[in-house]
């Protein structure tokens, strides 16, 4: 059973190939000579202290930003030149932050990530209705569809935004710091629906967190960052390293291991 | 009474005044959401130098409006994008240098007079058969884009880095609707007034976005609120002898009021 999860591994698409990236903010460096891939079936856990460069290195996957040295390709194509983002799903840091008062429902919302339906004709409007209901149901917030998003809780929203990613059954979903500000029971089911949503959809998933206690739930693999990229590989092997200890004494002295 | 509504000149005024309403109604909805209600304040005192332009220029006084309108327009955009100053402080810039030349102008054409004046307090009652075929174009036109471009313009005014993300041109977007405000602002100054414009343009719209629940409902109401003041304003003028500008738009308040008191009463209670 190993070996056949292993072929199939090996055997995976690499849908993100970050090839020596380097950004810097006004001069001042962020990353450095970022290379590593996501490959398709990962739950990839982003981790490192803060400033190292993590939710930077997301908008660089995202094309938010364009590195200074280095490329990205998605689905093997250049980043820039992907117009159809179906395929990928966004969660942003801070999501939740939005204007309490803004009038949109939750199916407007989840709707927002509908690209390819019309939904002036009727059968775009059911097709779209069922894609909607379907994202929903998957985050456990169908029964909330017809609510004005700023009166859910925090966690609740985040569920929404969730959906909203994979109305459109992407490939891929990248995350923000989804649990920010989200209380401890909230963020284990919260873990729990990611782990199911990478093993029972297919989505390959990469994380963006400060909650070290990630590599313990559903994740395969780590990718950890001070500015360089100081591990990349399984987390088993992660639990067991030097830039696991040093992230948990602080993580402002973490070293280079050999990727 | 009611056959003064038989008069060309009230229905032109009524339907002008309608049509202009509806595209502000619409516009101001994004245009509050991404924090910039007071555009077409800025871009109205910037139409107003281009007014005083071509009265001292002896040119057409709305077609220079227009095009001043529009630089400002893509100023504000570039000011924001590539000098990274802040969005209100580039529409204070831009909104008093405007009125500053337009007071120089307006002084060395020595034009302080009743066409001056019609630019800024309106004159919806003189509108031409044309203007108002301008503003039945800037309504569909306006309306038009907002059904094409419904899902990107709802996702910019929602989350614009999510927007970002999911492929659309933040940027564009926003650089299309700044330059439709200042094409809006250009022909409702003939309606209400440089002074009075941004006022259609932020209370409908204020007044749809605390009543409704959704989005489309928003829409809907700020038009719904828009049609009512531009109306009864125009009756309001007619039967009391108001000036027609002011009471367009202190109805309009009255009904953003009501609906803010509606909605205390049915929402947070």
């Amino acid at each position: 059973m190993a070996v056949k999860t292993a072929e199939k591994r090996k055997a995976a698409e690499t849908l993100v190939s970050v090839e020596a990236v380097s950004f810097a903010y006004s001069g001042h460096p962020v990353l450095s000579d970022i290379s590593f891939e996501i490959r398709e079936g990962e739950f990839l856990a982003v981790l490192g202290p803060n400033g190292s460069g993590k939710t930077t290195l997301l908008k660089l996957i995202l094309g938010l930003l364009r590195p200074d040295q280095g490329g990205i390709r998605l689905m093997n194509r250049p980043v820039d030149e992907i117009s159809d983002r179906a395929s990928i799903g966004y969660v942003p840091q801070k999501a939740t932050h939005i204007d309490p008062f803004f009038p949109a429902s939750v199916r407007e919302v989840v709707g927002l990530g509908l690209s390819s339906v019309r939904p002036w004709d009727a059968a775009g409007k059911k097709k779209e209705d069922a894609a909607v209901r379907g994202a929903l149901a998957q985050v456990g917030m169908e029964e909330h569809l017809r609510r004005r998003i700023g009166s859910l809780s925090g966690g609740q929203q985040q569920r929404v935004f969730i959906a909203r990613a994979i109305v459109n059954r992407p490939r891929l979903l990248l995350l923000d710091e989804p649990t920010a500000g989200v209380d401890p029971e909230t963020v284990e089911h919260f873990y729990d629906m990611l782990g199911r949503l990478n093993r029972e959809e297919d989505i390959t998933i990469a994380l963006v967190t400060h909650d070290i206690g990630i590599v313990d739930r559903n994740v395969n693999k780590v990718a950890c960052l001070n500015r360089t990229l100081v591990y990349h590989g399984s987390h088993e092997e992660f639990c067991r390293s030097q830039a696991f200890r040093d992230l948990l004494s602080g993580g402002h002295h973490l070293v280079s291991h050999k990727h | 009474m009611g056959e003064l509504w038989t008069l060309g000149f009230l229905q032109r005024a009524l339907a002008a005044g309608l049509l202009l309403g509806i595209a502000c109604a619409v516009l101001g909805v994004f245009l509050i959401l991404k924090r910039d209600a007071m555009i077409g304040h800025g871009l109205s005192h910037v139409a107003f130098a281009g007014v005083a332009l071509g009265l001292w220029a002896r040119l057409l006084p709305l077609g220079l409006a227009l095009a001043v309108s529009l630089a400002a327009a893509f100023l504000l955009v570039k000011l924001k994008e590539r000098a990274g100053v802040h969005s209100d402080t580039a529409l204070g810039i831009v909104s008093s240098v405007g009125m500053a030349t337009g007071i120089i102008l307006a002084s060395l054409a020595k034009s302080y007079n009743a066409s001056l004046f019609g630019f800024l307090f309106g004159e919806i009652l003189a509108i031409t058969p044309a203007e108002v075929a301008l503003a039945a174009g800037l309504a569909l036109f306006v309306i038009g884009v907002v059904v094409v471009r419904y899902r990107p313009l709802m996702s910019m005014a929602f989350h614009p880095e999510i927007a970002k993300a999911s492929g659309v041109r933040v940027e564009r977007l926003e650089a299309g609707l700044t330059a439709l405000t200042a094409v809006t602002v250009v022909l409702g100054m003939k309606v209400v007034g440089v002074l009075l414009v941004s006022a259609l343009l932020v209370i409908p719209a204020a007044a749809g976005l605390r009543a409704a629940s959704h989005f489309k409902g928003a829409i809907l109401i700020s038009c719904a609120v828009a049609v009512v003041s531009v109306a009864g304003g125009l009756a309001a003028a007619l039967y009391l002898d108001l000036p027609a500008s002011g009471a367009i738009v202190v109805l309009s308040f009255f009904i953003f009021a009501a609906l803010l008191v509606l909605r205390r009463k049915t929402v947070f209670k």
